[in-house]
């Protein structure tokens, strides 16, 4: 057994483990809780507590008592408790969003199931198909969910504990795989061999190890001492970004700039309204991101300039033109709208968003695949006995997690219901999909659009379904009788995708940029991943349990923001209906055509960037900024190109390359940190008060 | 079309041989008033921008008594680099070298190189030409023989095995997709300095030799 762990250090102590279950458990009790009664459901809609509270907590304790400081691995195997309970966007800056963190999950299963048997036209129907073990059969507990208990009346924990089981375990496993992909097949390669940037690991690692540099003499950590220029830096650029977060609180409480919205405190929508006046048809609108633009300040010039250059190709050229030669219909507004509404990024005949979803992130997915497979030969290897220790790992030890986990996930589908080939070509799918989203997730950001809700399903898997014999290629307005087809519509989601997946706080872009965030802080990998391990089932299964008890004793889904939506989103795309796209298609034909365009496109350009210097169009950023139909990536990749050019040109190469870490990291953290402050004023002021007055003992 | 074949096309007639050594490609030219020229890259920061090294050298002598020993440490007073301002045009200054100034803070810094430089106004268009980020002239220099690498400048300055100038310019991220021109301005810019330092040397040479 060979050994790459020279360096790394033990983050699993009796003290972290403590701390980090009981963080989760807290976080997601407040956080939940917050979720369901949240007047900000775009902004203070989780735990608000940024982890830079937890570094700064840290060092009073051990400022007080050194032998109470946490060391930075320690820090990094508590993290997953807010990680999970808060979404990607806690790793840059400390934001929430409860629907892209476990509360989506919960969404998106229980509630979702439970939210369709109340349901007052297709009620019926999902009360016939629901079995025990995805929801109580009992009227009485079906009827508390939608508005919660009455006086006296109990939950029936009895009905409820199948449930709690199954949708943990589905949920668990998800979180798994991710972190087996992370861990054990992808970080590996990213962070060693393509050395690819992470940037959302980087305010972390930053925060970390400056934290935990402590002067042996005054027992202080070094990360105050202003006397150092990055520092200085870094802290000069914290207060830019405090200045900065004014832009969400603006967007949430000032009526006139709130209808912009201030989605996951920062993602800002900037709309251009001169534009349709010059090129009617034109993409119009931008997110704008404080902490997206610094960060990409990292990212190389032709990663910013292909998404820039994307937007100008297909959001104004291709739609202008369209519009005015007719071939693309005019719609007044439609230059405003966001991506998965009704713009031409959706429409024949060139769907270029359903092009990038169906298409390069398949193919994007395939290739990163492809170039991995002597990842895939080292697992087998190890696990018929060649094992390496990859810096506290042993390659052994993940390879037979990965394969328990993938074969758990095939017997529960199948066992739910699932026709084993299309279990199969789910996890298939999962493999793919995941890793083209923890590859644009490592390279750049979190955004990509879902691939279920975006024709995906009724592409690939569906069709492969009616091939195969096992439900007829028309599905029922009034739901499907197929068993077989409506397990399958209710486990696609989120497991094949959605936003909720692709953002969680251990989906697959966070749970490869967590193990990034290990390797950076020289923590013990395995401890790393034991961690998250533990705080994901703790956290999940309490997770269950503490929604049922909230929605049954604090006025159902009638009286909260939970998402009783979803299962009108899975009976119209899978039980009740199929999602075939683009605009106007009848059937799977045209989202395989233009799936197999994406596919060509994306291995097109790989092959011409791979192969020719002078070829700048990067495949990542290509894919990125066509399967989210421009709008979240063009506006901060130029914003962010405009002054990395600036910077170099001013302060030069050198200077840049020193100070670029410590300004977006400062930026970013100091972004995220007034979130605190909201949060508090949000939780005392109106969940907590909205909470009590629903309160049945 | 490849990195390597840019630089040959846009080096033309002037390449005699190249070879990849450890980290870049050196170039034997020919018709020239550089010997060779090294082209390597690397990473900027932990970012994936690529910045491009042209390093190049000029030898006066292969072997040194002690009037070579004496021109060596009077071309030492004489390092400099470029200051770059501007943001959307750059101008040039030519600048005492900060290697000098950091290692060898006892020896005063002599500014007829400098001042010759500055006024050179088809230096000043070439570098304008080749919008270049960082341009070094420093003596001729061996880390070896010592742990850190101002130890070894320093040892190299007591005993030099070879006199002459070591002229490393570097261009910053942005370089990919026009990657051909600017590999045949940096040469000409070089080129010209080359041959502007191959006169001062020798000039500066006969200077010694009458004192």
């Amino acid at each position: 057994m060979s050994a790459q762990s020279t360096s790394v250090i033990r983050g699993l102590t009796v003290r972290s483990i403590l701390i980090g279950a009981i963080l989760v458990i807290v976080a997601q009790a407040i956080g939940d809780m917050t979720w369901l009664y949240t007047s900000k459901t775009g902004t203070i809609n989780a735990f608000w507590l940024p982890f830079i509270y937890i570094v700064l907590l840290n060092e009073l304790i051990g400022r007080t008592n050194p032998r109470l400081r946490l060391t930075a691995q320690e820090l990094v195997c508590i993290f997953p408790a807010l990680a999970l309970v808060n979404s990607i966007k806690y790793y840059p800056k400390g934001a929430l969003s409860g629907g892209e963190a476990l509360s989506g999950y919960i969404e998106k299963t229980i509630v979702s199931v439970g939210a369709g048997m109340n349901d007052p036209t297709t009620g019926e129907y999902w009360r016939m198909m629901t079995p025990p073990w995805m929801f109580p059969k009992d009227p009485t507990m079906i009827a508390a969910w939608q508005t919660g208990l009455t006086p006296g009346q109990q939950i029936l924990w009895g009905e409820f504990l199948p449930p709690i089981i199954y949708w943990s375990l589905y949920t668990i496993l998800m979180y798994y795989l991710a972190l087996f992909l992370g861990f054990g097949v992808w970080g590996r390669r990213w962070v060693d061999v393509e050395r690819l940037i992470f940037p959302l690991s980087i305010p972390m690692i930053y925060m970390i190890h400056n934290a935990s540099d402590i002067d042996p003499e005054t027992n202080k950590s070094r990360w105050f001492r202003l006397q150092e220029p990055t520092l200085r830096v870094f802290w000069v650029s914290f207060f830019i970004g405090l200045i900065a977060s004014l832009i969400p609180v603006f967007g949430e409480v000032v009526p006139p700039l709130a209808v912009f919205g201030a989605f996951a405190w920062g993602e800002q929508p900037l709309l251009i309204f001169g534009l349709p006046s010059i090129m009617p048809g034109a993409m119009a609108k931008g997110v704008f991101q404080v902490d997206q633009v610094a960060l990409w300040l990292l990212l190389p010039n032709n990663l910013l300039i292909t998404a820039v250059l994307a937007y100008v190709v297909f959001g104004l050229l291709y739609q202008w033109i369209g519009v005015i030669s007719g071939a693309l219909p005019y719609n007044p507004g439609m230059e405003f709208l966001w991506n998965w509404e009704d713009i031409p990024a959706n429409w024949f005949p060139f769907p270029y968003r359903h092009v990038g979803i169906l298409g390069m992130m398949v193919g994007l997915g395939i290739i990163t695949l492809i170039t991995l497979r002597s990842r895939f030969v080292e697992l087998a290897r190890a696990l018929r006995g060649r094992s390496e220790n990859e810096y506290g790992l042993s390659t052994r030890s993940i390879a037979w997690f990965g394969l328990i986990v993938t074969i758990a996930i095939l017997a529960l589908f199948t066992a739910s219901g699932v026709p084993f080939i299309i279990a199969l070509a789910m996890v298939v799918f999962a493999y793919i999909y995941w890793t083209a989203l923890a590859r644009v997730t490592a390279t750049l950001w979190w955004h990509v659009d879902d691939f279920a809700n975006n024709g995906g399903v009724g592409t690939y898997i569906f069709p492969l379904g009616v091939a195969l014999g096992y439900w007829p290629a028309t599905v029922p307005t009034t739901g499907t009788t197929n068993f077989g087809l409506f397990a399958t519509g209710i486990l696609t989601i989120p497991f094949n995708n959605t936003w909720t997946l692709r953002v969680n706080g251990f989906g697959p872009g966070a749970a490869v940029t967590y193990y990034k965030i290990a390797r950076e802080t020289g923590t013990n990998v395995r401890d790393a991943i034991v961690a998250a391990t533990t705080i994901i089932a703790i956290g999940v299964v309490f997770g269950y349990v503490w929604r049922i008890w909230l929605l049954n004793h604090a006025g159902g889904l009638a009286n909260s923001n939970a998402w009783a939506w979803t299962a009108g989103m899975k009976f119209s795309n899978f039980i009740g209906g199929t999602s075939y796209v683009p605009v106007g298609a009848t059937d799977w034909v045209p989202g395989l055509t233009y799936g197999l365009v994406g596919i060509i496109i994306i291995a097109v350009v790989w092959f011409l960037r791979s192969r020719f210097a002078w070829f700048f169009i990067d495949p990542t950023s290509l894919t990125m900024s066509m399967a989210v139909g421009l709008i979240w990536t063009w506006l901060s990749g130029l914003v962010a190109l405009i002054i990395k050019v600036v910077l170099i040109r001013t302060i030069g190469v050198r200077r840049f390359e020193s100070y670029v870490i410590p300004i977006a990291a400062g930026i970013s953290l100091g972004f995220g940190a007034p979130i605190l402050l909201a949060g508090l004023i949000e939780f005392f002021a109106v969940v907590l008060p909205r909470f009590s007055a629903q309160f049945v003992p | 079309m490849s990195e390597l074949e840019t630089i040959k096309l846009a080096l033309g007639d002037k390449v005699s041989n190249i070879a990849w050594d450890l980290d870049g490609w050196v170039i034997q030219l020919k018709n020239s008033n550089l010997l060779n020229l090294k082209i390597s890259r690397r990473l900027v920061g932990i970012s994936f921008d690529w910045e491009w090294h042209f390093v190049t050298t000029l030898i006066m002598h292969e072997e040194v008594d002690e009037a070579g020993l004496h021109l060596y440490r009077e071309m030492k007073r004489r390092e400099v680099q470029i200051r770059r301002r501007g943001i959307l045009r750059y101008s040039y200054e030519w600048v005492t070298g900060e290697l000098l100034i950091k290692v060898f803070p006892e020896l005063p810094p002599a500014n007829d190189l400098l001042i010759s430089l500055n006024r050179d106004e088809n230096l000043q268009h070439l570098l304008r030409r080749s919008s270049i980020d960082e341009l070094y002239i420093n003596t001729y220099f061996e880390l070896g023989g010592a742990s850190l690498s101002d130890q070894a400048l320093r040892k190299y300055y007591e005993s030099p095995t070879m006199v002459g100038w070591l002229i490393t310019a570097i261009k910053g991220p942005g370089s990919e997709w026009r990657f051909g021109p600017i590999v045949k301005r940096i040469y000409e810019l070089l080129d010209y300095l080359a041959g502007k330092l191959l006169e001062f040397s020798r000039e500066l040479e006969s200077r010694l030799a009458f004192l």
